[in-house]
């Protein structure tokens, strides 16, 4: 875990496009928010190995969109549930549900559903959010926090040492 | 753009996605074959051993071959095995974790065949304790039924609590301990030996005269001595006396309640087993209770063995809660739509299998085999035909089983045709169906653990024979012949474990005054067979009876003699010396008084003779003077004439 901090830490501090690293937390929102074994994500992991992004960022992401999915899992179970019985979408879902290959990726579950909308929904936001933090941070934060008296505390730790065996 | 895309990302996706669905492909069968072998062998109660499951691609599939299902009943017998089987699975359904098979097709299918190790798999003790329980239950349920068979004479009394054994059991023991009492009491008293040497004492006591004071009280202490003793002999006596009394009492009393215990048994016997046409002397069941019961245990044995394979009564929800939660997460739920391929855990749309019988081969289809019918909207149907079999047209059975909603439903429909029967023993009198075209329709119903079945069974053209000599048979027979056509019904109520079976038919009106008159027979014999063992039972528990009670008599009858000695013994009585003395002058006075009186008793006799001879004179001369005067009277009458 140190290690892989240390290298969201060294990708943040280094040349990495924002974008890279912004787009690993936005997959991470997928994979995080929405159960695990499901086959979409099987497409998210199949992006976040050929893309060029951060992959430790899009782990940690993972981890901490894991974390919140348990607040967030019953709205998006009441969200799925309404789109599921929405009467307006019945003749498409029973479309779907007549395919092998839509039931596979367990559509028609009310957690699955839900939290595969909220998720796509948040992708752009935490997309764009995380990219001007980074900038942001790059900017303004880094410098800032060079001339803390913690940070100085942490350069002296074994934490520091790990990160400094990266960067070089 | 170029910087974007990351190959060697691309190929360690691709390279451990391949890695697990290898990993996947050599797992799939070891463990298919161990979850088929595990759950197999819980499901049968014995032991399902496969030889080995392997996948195929095209279609997408496994092939399990050697598979051995072993005969709970039997564990050195296989229930059925085959050597080849093919499912052909739907690939997509199983990444949602659901087994949708469209067709198994099995091969070399054989039934009851020999295994070469034991089938049985070792039971811990409680589930051996929960068998046991249930099998004194399923025993105490069929005792009811087996007293509704014809049992023997000895059966009946080697199964019931008899009077007679009891009370004859108690007549012995008391007829021991009271010869015991007896013979302690007796064994107490004075013999022959003791009565002489008292006779003895007593006599050299009493016998002769007082030499001085000191001899007198000598003897006097002696004879109290000797008193003493016989009156302890005589109270012993008496008390065994009082012994002996009581023991007979006691015998009598029990002998009384013994000989009665026969009777008593035999009219209770006669209560409880009696034959009538409502008991077991149906002679339908009589004729056909064995065939009958033989089918019905056939069919029961194969729906209790390959029903746990079909359906479950577990529901969807039901399998949900007792699944263990591995995740904390909320769980939310599947939402189905209308479609025509549902998709429940498991599903095998089709097997298709050609039973190999005796009869011929059998057609077997069995449509949607799931645990999750509520899913699939439709029920497990079984369909087997068979065609131009050997020594049937047409066999058709259709079952399905309707566990959509609970509880399920099981429900039978057989036809057979033209079923031809050759040579069938039947039930009684040595009677053989020589030959009979059957047509049977049956329809049967499982529910919640009750059946109702009904089955008619449609003979024509039957033909009997009987190998009995008795008049019985032969009239049967002649009857029977009589009849060209006639059904038998079956019905089967009740719990299905036991169910209340009952057979009818029309032969019965026709044959029932025959056979009424077999039912009388068999009940006499009956009863004479039970009067005569409950008596030779009386007679082994009687024993040496009598003797003893002779023996009790002639005992009593000795003690009596015995008392009689010792109380005549017992009165007598030693003289003082004054009342000696007494005695003596009193003997002189006596003797003196006795001649006195002699002496005047001859004096008086000789003067009463002296008086008698006188008087004898007197009255001869009167006598004289009388005749003399009569006859001079005479005379002078015949004057007068």
């Amino acid at each position: 875990m140190f290690t892989m901090l240390a290298k969201l830490l060294k990708a943040l501090n280094s040349d990495s496009a924002p974008g890279q690293i912004a787009l690993a937390f936005a997959l991470s929102v997928i994979t995080g928010l929405t159960p695990l074994l499901s086959l979409h994500n099987i497409l998210i992991l199949l992006l976040a190995c050929i893309l060029r992004i951060n992959f430790g960022a899009f782990v940690l992401g993972t981890a901490f969109f894991s974390g919140l999915a348990y607040l967030i899992d019953p709205a998006a179970i009441a969200l799925g549930e309404s789109v599921l019985m929405n009467p307006d979408l019945q003749a498409s879902l029973t479309g779907m549900y007549q395919s092998d290959f839509w039931r596979a990726t367990r559509f028609n579950h009310t957690l699955v559903l839900g939290s595969l909308i909220v998720a796509l929904a948040a992708f752009i936001p935490v997309l764009i959010l995380s990219r001007v933090l980074i900038v942001g941070y790059r900017h303004k934060l880094m410098a800032w926090v060079e001339k803390l008296k913690i940070t100085k505390l942490v350069k002296a730790s074994k934490f520091y040492k790990v990160y400094q065996s990266l960067a070089d | 753009m170029k910087n974007w895309i990351r190959w060697s990302g691309l190929i360690g996706f691709v390279v451990i996605s391949a890695v697990l669905i290898a990993g996947w492909l050599f797992a799939a069968g070891p463990v298919i074959k161990y979850a088929i072998e595990t759950f197999g062998s819980d499901a049968n109660g014995a032991k399902v051993d496969v030889a080995d499951v392997a996948l195929t691609f095209d279609p997408f599939g496994i092939e399990i071959s050697g598979v051995e299902v072993a005969n709970s009943d039997a564990p050195m017998e296989n229930l059925v095995q085959f050597d080849r089987a093919v499912a052909d699975i739907e690939l997509l359904p199983l990444l949602l974790g659901k087994g949708i098979v469209n067709e198994v097709a099995v091969t070399g299918l054989a039934f009851s065949t020999a295994r070469t190790e034991s089938g049985a798999i070792v039971k811990t003790a409680a589930q051996e304790a929960a068998e046991e329980d249930e099998a004194q239950e399923q025993a105490e349920d069929t005792a009811g039924f087996a007293e509704q068979s014809i049992p023997s004479a000895d059966e009946l009394l080697e199964r019931e609590q008899l009077l007679t054994e009891q009370r004859g059991k108690q007549f012995k023991a008391t007829a021991e301990a009271s010869k015991q009492k007896v013979n302690d009491a007796v064994a107490a008293l004075p013999n022959s030996d003791t009565f002489a040497a008292y006779e003895d004492d007593f006599n050299r006591i009493v016998n002769g005269k007082f030499k001085s004071l000191d001899d007198f009280k000598k003897r006097k202490q002696e004879f109290d001595d000797l008193k003493k003793r016989i009156a302890a002999d005589r109270k012993a006596v008496a008390e065994a006396q009082q012994v002996i009394k009581n023991q007979k009492s006691e015998l009598q009393s029990q002998w009384k309640g013994l000989q009665s215990a026969p009777e008593e048994d035999f009219k209770n016997l006669k209560g409880k087993y009696r034959l009538d046409a409502g008991g077991a002397a149906n002679l339908s069941r009589l004729l056909f209770g064995d065939e009958v019961g033989e089918y019905s245990d056939k069919a029961m044995y194969w729906y209790e063995k390959v029903r746990p394979y079909l359906v479950s009564d577990e529901t969807e929800e039901a399998v949900d809660t007792e699944a263990p939660v591995e995740h904390q997460r909320a769980a939310g739920r599947f939402v189905h739509f209308p479609t025509d391929r549902p998709l429940p855990d498991f599903l095998i749309r089709k097997v298709q299998l050609a039973l190999e019988l005796e009869i011929g081969t059998v057609d077997v289809q069995v449509l949607d085999i799931t645990h999750q019918q509520n899913v699939i909207g439709r029920t497990t149907k079984l369909i087997a035909i068979g065609d131009k079999l050997n020594g049937i047209r047409s066999l058709k059975l259709n079952g399905d089983f309707d566990h959509r909603q609970m509880p399920g439903t099981d429900t039978f429909d057989l036809t057979i045709r033209d079923f031809q029967l050759k040579n069938q023993n039947l039930g009684a009198m040595g009677l053989k169906m020589d030959s009979a075209m059957v047509q049977v329709l049956g329809q049967a119903e499982v529910e919640a653990g009750r059946l109702n079945a009904n089955v008619v069974a449609n003979f024509q053209q039957a033909k009997f024979s009987t190998k009995d000599r008795t008049t019985m048979a032969k009239e049967t027979v002649a009857a029977l012949a009589k009849i060209p056509e006639f059904d038998v019904q079956g019905k089967a109520n009740g719990e299905l474990t036991a169910p209340d079976v009952s057979i009818t038919s029309d032969l019965d009106k026709k044959l029932s005054n025959a056979f009424n008159q077999r039912i009388d027979e068999k009940q006499a014999e009956l009863e004479q067979q039970l009067k005569e063992k409950l008596n030779d039972k009386l007679l082994s528990y009687a024993g040496d009876y009598k003797e003893q009670l002779a023996g009790l008599d002639l005992a009593n009858g000795s003690l009596s003699e015995s008392q009689d000695k010792l109380k005549s013994l017992a009165i007598k009585e030693i003289g003082s010396w004054q009342a000696q003395q007494k005695r003596e002058a009193q003997e002189k006075l006596d003797r003196e008084r006795k001649a006195a009186e002699a002496k005047a008793a001859e004096e008086k006799r000789k003067a009463q003779a002296k008086i008698e001879a006188e008087k004898r004179k007197a009255k001869a001369e009167a006598d004289k003077k009388r005749k003399e005067l009569e006859k001079q009277a005479q005379e002078k009458l015949k004057k007068l004439f």
